[in-house]
């Protein structure tokens, strides 16, 4: 499964025989993965996969019950948290956005992991948040409190946040939910811009598999907590991982616009008669 | 932004000219009235000896421990309701309010002298923390859990309070009720250099705390992706209110509504929390605590009101109109 | 195959009080103990065969007299009002949609209190039975203007309601602190009351607040169905015919009436209107067509086992009610804590 992923690129997240759970209930078992460093790796699955726990597992802010998570062979969870905070960002699913925060102020808490204890704010802080918003194209928005934007402005405020945490890695969790669909592609778009122009490694959950198919260079398939396939998207996605992974019958077909593998299922009269037979 | 900044310089300018004017006032006035000039200069301990006694040694440490107690109020307060994301927080939720008072009670009750009481006060507000402490533990410090322990704590704590005053004679609860309901009359330099000087050290590290307090509001998640160890940090930003709220109750009584009131008038009138609006918050509270002392020793008829009544009568008439320009702050989603 | 991922579905019995016969029965049996060992245990314990003649007026002497003249209406009036204690929580709870809503949390004790201490002062009052009347006032004028501050498009707003009762509260608090400290008599008249206490209170001071009482049950039990739908959240109350604004409203002036009648015949006295339902929604469901009549058995069984326990434990002397009820109320948050929490 992982035969074709490069081995030692920097920024390399894998598990090794990663348990994840929540008290007593196994989320996440026994997932042995490699995310390749400098590129774009999308996670997808059904509803209650786990997902996003994987995500929090990765980004240490879940424990795992067993096995490790290493970061270019160094156990994540050993690591100093503002060494790691250092190396890796990342934007939840529903951020929690403080009452009234202004754009700039938000973006400045980036920072954060960059300053010690009694550090003033240093021009090179100022000069992050400065690109992070010009990045995110949110500059202009910078005095405006972030609970009074849309939700494509406000999704861009926080993933400015996360840039101005100037980090080689991202992981971001479902960064398209509750967004039109321009809005939608605005987030991808940026991502994608920041893989290409910075080299950034990004990692990120995602619901739609014809987005995640464009998007990413490396795609990690999970059912019930466990792998299903890894790979990259042209090879893992066809009409029998999706009828065994989310139960739908489907055809694969190229993308007519990028070539990439775009998942359309059958009618309803197709995929009823293909359950009685 | 720059209109946000214009108003928190105006609204810290005219704080600190407030409480220097309050300042003079109070130490002009009293039953030998002194001009301000000449109670400046023996503030400084030149001038005639009976000015220079009657302002450094009645005057100045009574209006020293009102500013002090009311900035560790304040900030306490700030510093709870952000953490607790709860606009009711306040040292009461805590049990701090009731452990001190059971302390000071209890001392009082065993006839103590007027010096050890704050000391009882302290530690009992700092006990009523270790109670709650570990009644709350092992949950990682969450929010829910800790507000409704506190809550158990302070009932527990009250009603021990209560019972004391009930079963003491007339003269006993009289002293035991003025003191719970806060009072800065006959604080002595001893009390004020040990307390306000302790209070200086934590209202400092509250402004250098503030950092992490700010990455705190961001949820759990996206502080931990930022480094911060939020349970840590939770439980440094708790003790350093825990021991805020209880230094201020040993100079100034529990004088709750200080705490649950100024963070609210700060952010209406300066918007979003920072570090600055933080130091703000301590201001407001000192100019509150110094006011309505100043009320109670000269404006009203009667001798003897406790300053907590007065701070709650000046404080709550501007609460609530602020409450009232304020467009909800939950939007209500059927319109 | 996806089963699994779906929750149980619901049977869709709309109202099952059959079901929970048993439990009440158990309940009104508890709650028949309790008053039996009221009547019978105190200071002066008096058999329960004494206990029974005395009430058909068979028996004489002093016994029968304490029970009569002195257990009697303290038991009668501890089942009224932790009744009332109990219903008022319930309601309290739904309107604001919020766990740790209480009477309290409107002002009512605050209201009662400085009203009661105002009349001590100016009008040197010594009895509790002549409280009662600035008593209910204080508590509904609190309580109606903590109301009015939350008031916003017709409608009241939770939040603003817990911010502006607490703060309402605490100027109350402080003026009645205030003006206990003006005269040593008042102070001395005074923090018994406010301890909350059934003792020493004769039937007479039941009677004027009988009618508020009753009415506030009414109105409860009226509004009992709407506040299923309330718990909803306003939205889906809304599209399902209920008018929020108008229940909360009749609901608010229920717990005015029922909360208001209490503390002016017991005084403040908390945690009652808190713990009843807390303690009703695990064995009944949070079906308030149930959970009203669960907390008017729950509320008074609650209230007279404190009051048993403020007799037993200092002995011959007693405990306030209002005291032992914060006492036991304390672990009893905590407990909550822990659940709420998990």
């Amino acid at each position: 499964m992982t035969a074709e992923t490069p081995v030692n690129t920097p920024n390399q997240l894998a598990t090794e025989a990663l348990d994840l759970r929540y008290g007593d209930r196994l989320v996440v078992g026994g997932l042995d993965l490699t995310l390749p460093g400098g590129a774009v790796t999308a996670i997808v699955g059904p509803n209650a996969c786990g997902k996003s726990t994987l995500l929090r597992g990765l980004s240490r802010l879940l424990a795992p019950s067993a096995g490790t998570v290493t970061l270019d062979g160094s156990d994540i969870h050993r690591m100093p948290a503002k060494a790691l905070a250092l190396r890796m960002g990342l934007l939840p699913q529903q951020p929690v956005t403080p009452e009234a925060i202004t754009v700039e102020a938000l973006v400045r808490l980036g920072r954060y992991p960059h300053q010690r204890l009694l550090s003033p704010w240093s021009a090179a802080d100022q000069q992050a948040v400065d690109e992070a918003l010009e990045r995110t194209g949110t500059a202009s928005l910078r005095d405006q409190a972030v609970d009074r934007l849309s939700g494509g402005q406000r999704q861009r405020a926080w993933i400015a946040l996360a840039l101005a945490q100037d980090t080689e890695l991202l992981l971001l969790d479902e960064p398209t939910t509750f967004l039109d669909l321009r809005h939608q592609l605005d987030v991808l778009d940026l991502v994608a811009e920041l893989h290409a122009e910075a080299g950034r490694t990004v990692v990120m959950v995602l619901h739609d598999l014809g987005q995640a198919a464009r998007y990413a260079d490396h795609m990690v398939v999970l059912k019930d907590g466990r792998l299903a396939a890894a790979g990259a998207p042209a090879d893992v996605l066809d009409a029998e991982l999706v009828k065994s992974v989310f139960d739908v019958d489907c055809r694969v077909v190229p993308d007519p616009e990028t070539g990439t593998p775009l998942v359309v299922p059958r009618s309803s009269a197709a995929r009823r008669s293909a359950a009685t037979a | 932004m720059s209109g946000v900044r214009t108003r928190v310089a105006v609204f810290a300018a005219l704080g600190l000219l407030a409480l220097f004017a309050l300042l003079t006032v109070s130490l002009t006035t009293g039953e030998m009235r002194i001009p301000a000039g000449t109670a400046l200069r023996a503030l400084v301990g030149l001038g005639d000896g009976g000015d220079v006694l009657v302002v450094q040694q009645f005057r100045a440490p009574r209006a020293v421990a009102a500013i002090a107690g009311g900035a560790g109020l304040g900030v306490a307060g700030c510093v709870l309701q952000r953490l607790f994301r709860n606009p009711l927080a306040s040292p009461d939720v805590m049990g701090v309010t009731g452990g001190a008072s059971l302390g000071a009670v209890a001392l009082i009750a065993a006839g103590a002298s007027q010096t050890l009481i704050p000391l009882g006060a302290l530690a009992g507000g700092l006990l009523s923390a270790l109670l709650l402490g570990v009644f709350a533990w092992g949950s990682g410090l969450s929010v829910t859990r800790l507000v409704l322990t506190g809550l158990a704590v302070q009932a527990g704590l009250a009603a021990a309070v209560n019972l004391m005053i009930v079963r003491f004679p007339a003269e006993l609860a009289g002293s035991a009720l003025q003191w719970t309901t806060g009072s800065v009359y006959g604080r002595t330099w001893t009390e004020v250099w040990g307390a306000g000087g302790a209070l200086l050290v934590a209202l400092a590290a509250a402004l250098v705390l503030h950092r992490r307090l700010a990455v705190l509001d961001l949820g759990d998640d996206s502080a931990g992706a930022l480094g911060l160890n939020t349970a840590t940090a939770r439980l440094q930003l708790l003790v350093l209110a825990v021991v805020l709220a209880s230094l201020a109750a040993s100079l100034a009584g529990p004088v709750t509504f200080v705490a649950l009131a100024v963070p609210h008038v700060v952010r209406f009138l300066t918007g979003p929390p920072t570090a600055v609006s933080l130091a703000l918050a301590g201001l407001t509270g000192a100019v509150l605590l110094l006011a309505s002392d100043l009320v109670v020793q000269h404006l009203l008829p009667i001798e003897g009101l406790p300053v907590g009544a007065v701070t709650a009568t000046l404080g709550a008439p501007w609460l609530l109109v602020l409450m009232f320009r304020q467009s909800s702050p939950v939007q209500r989603t059927h319109a | 195959m996806t089963a699994t991922q779906r929750g149980a579905p619901p049977t869709g019995v709309p109202f099952r009080a059959f079901r929970h016969i048993p439990l009440l029965l158990t309940g009104l049996a508890a709650l028949t103990l309790c008053t039996a060992l009221s009547l019978a245990l105190g200071a002066r314990s008096v058999p329960l065969p004494t206990v029974v003649d005395a009430l058909f007026g068979d028996a004489h002497g002093r016994d029968a007299l304490v029970v009569t003249g002195l257990r009697l209406p303290r038991t009668v009036i501890g089942l009224v009002v932790g009744a009332a204690l109990g219903v008022a929580g319930a309601v309290a709870q739904a309107i604001t949609r919020n766990p740790l809503a209480s009477p309290t949390t409107l002002g009512i004790n605050a209201g009662a209190s400085f009203a009661v201490v105002v009349a001590i002062f100016a009008l040197k009052l010594n009895d509790p039975v002549e409280y009662v009347w600035f008593a209910f006032a204080g508590a509904a004028a609190a309580a109606l203007f903590a109301q009015a501050l939350a008031r916003r498009a017709g409608d009241i707003d939770p939040v603003r309601l817990a911010l502006g009762g607490t703060v309402l509260q605490l100027v109350l608090l402080s003026w009645t602190s205030a003006v206990m400290l003006l005269n040593q008599r008042t102070l001395d008249e005074a923090r018994f009351w406010l301890a909350g206490s059934l003792a020493g209170r004769p039937l007479d001071t039941l009677w004027p607040v009988l009618p508020t009482l009753l009415l506030g049950i009414v109105v409860a039990l009226a509004v009992a169905p709407a506040l299923n739908a309330l718990a909803l959240g306003d939205d889906s109350a809304q599209s399902l015919g209920v008018p929020v604004a108008r229940i909360r409203l009749a609901g608010g002036i229920a717990v005015v009436l029922l909360a208001g009648s209490a503390v002016a015949v017991a005084g403040p006295v908390a945690f009652i209107g808190l713990a009843a339902p807390h303690l009703v929604r695990p064995l009944l469901g949070a079906d308030h067509r149930l959970l009203l009549p669960g907390c008017l058995i729950a509320g008074p069984l609650l209230l007279l086992s404190a009051d048993v326990l403020g007799r037993m434990v200092l002995r011959p002397s007693e405990l306030e009610v209002g005291i032992v009820t914060a006492f036991l109320g304390a672990p009893l948050l905590a407990l909550l804590a822990r659940k709420v929490a998990r």
